[in-house]
């Protein structure tokens, strides 16, 4: 149930409720993705400039806001993964 | 909601793979680990846009709506987890916490049971689900003592 002496902590004691969110997918993947997320950043940002209506500028920001972190995320890693 | 799984979103010329929402999906989770919660909103808020059928992305939301005290968001967004997976026990859990917080008991105590039965006929593996499950139940049990 949790960790051994001087192991990592258990995450379910630290928080329950995080601890129950499923794991999903892999880091090291997403570091591959760095060309093709500047190029849907590059989209959405175009697509901004295009639309007229609130509810799509609202979309289009909401996602050009998850890019920019991940981009960011990308760029402030130091060289090669772990 | 053992591992997750999903279509591929079928937005016009912003389609995002399986694996980009989910290992976009890991990395907003490392954030709310790691207590980045804004950084963590801005990628579960995108999910719920991009890929709106990733519950996930929606119970990660729900968590951030939750501790900054957002009980309607919060419930708002498990109740769209639940609609994609129906079955999912970490979904139910959420309902269970977020609606004893909020004084709903009813429907705590409806979802606690649905959840005990999975767990009863072994239908439930993760070990963090049933510890949940007990600290909510105890939680339950103890109401107005």
């Amino acid at each position: 149930m949790s960790g051994t002496i001087g192991g990592p902590p258990d995450s379910f004691s630290l928080s329950p409720l995080l601890a129950l969110l499923p794991d999903g997918g892999n880091l090291y993947r997403l570091e591959t993705l760095v060309s093709s997320l500047y190029a849907r950043q590059e989209s959405v940002e175009a697509l901004r400039e295009e639309v007229a209506d609130r509810e799509s500028e609202r979309k289009h920001a909401v996602e050009a806001a998850m890019l920019r972190q991940i981009l960011d995320w990308l760029s402030e890693k130091p060289g090669e993964g772990e | 909601m053992e591992s997750p799984q999903r279509r591929t979103s079928d937005t016009p010329r912003r389609k995002y793979s399986d694996d980009e929402i989910n290992d976009i999906y890991k990395l907003g989770k490392l954030w709310l680990e790691t207590g980045q919660h804004k950084r963590a909103e801005a990628l579960m808020s995108g999910l719920n846009e991009v890929a709106p059928d990733f519950a996930p992305a929606w119970l990660g939301s729900a968590f951030l709506r939750s501790v900054s005290g957002n009980y309607d968001g919060a419930l708002l967004a498990i109740q769209t987890a639940l609609r994609i997976e129906p079955e999912s026990t970490e979904g139910m859990l959420y309902l269970v916490a977020v609606s004893m917080t909020v004084g709903d008991v009813s429907t705590a105590g409806t979802y606690l049971g649905e959840v005990g039965e999975a767990i009863e006929q072994g239908k439930v593996a993760n070990q963090n689900v049933i510890r949940f499950y007990k600290m909510q139940l105890a939680r339950y049990q103890a109401r107005g003592k």
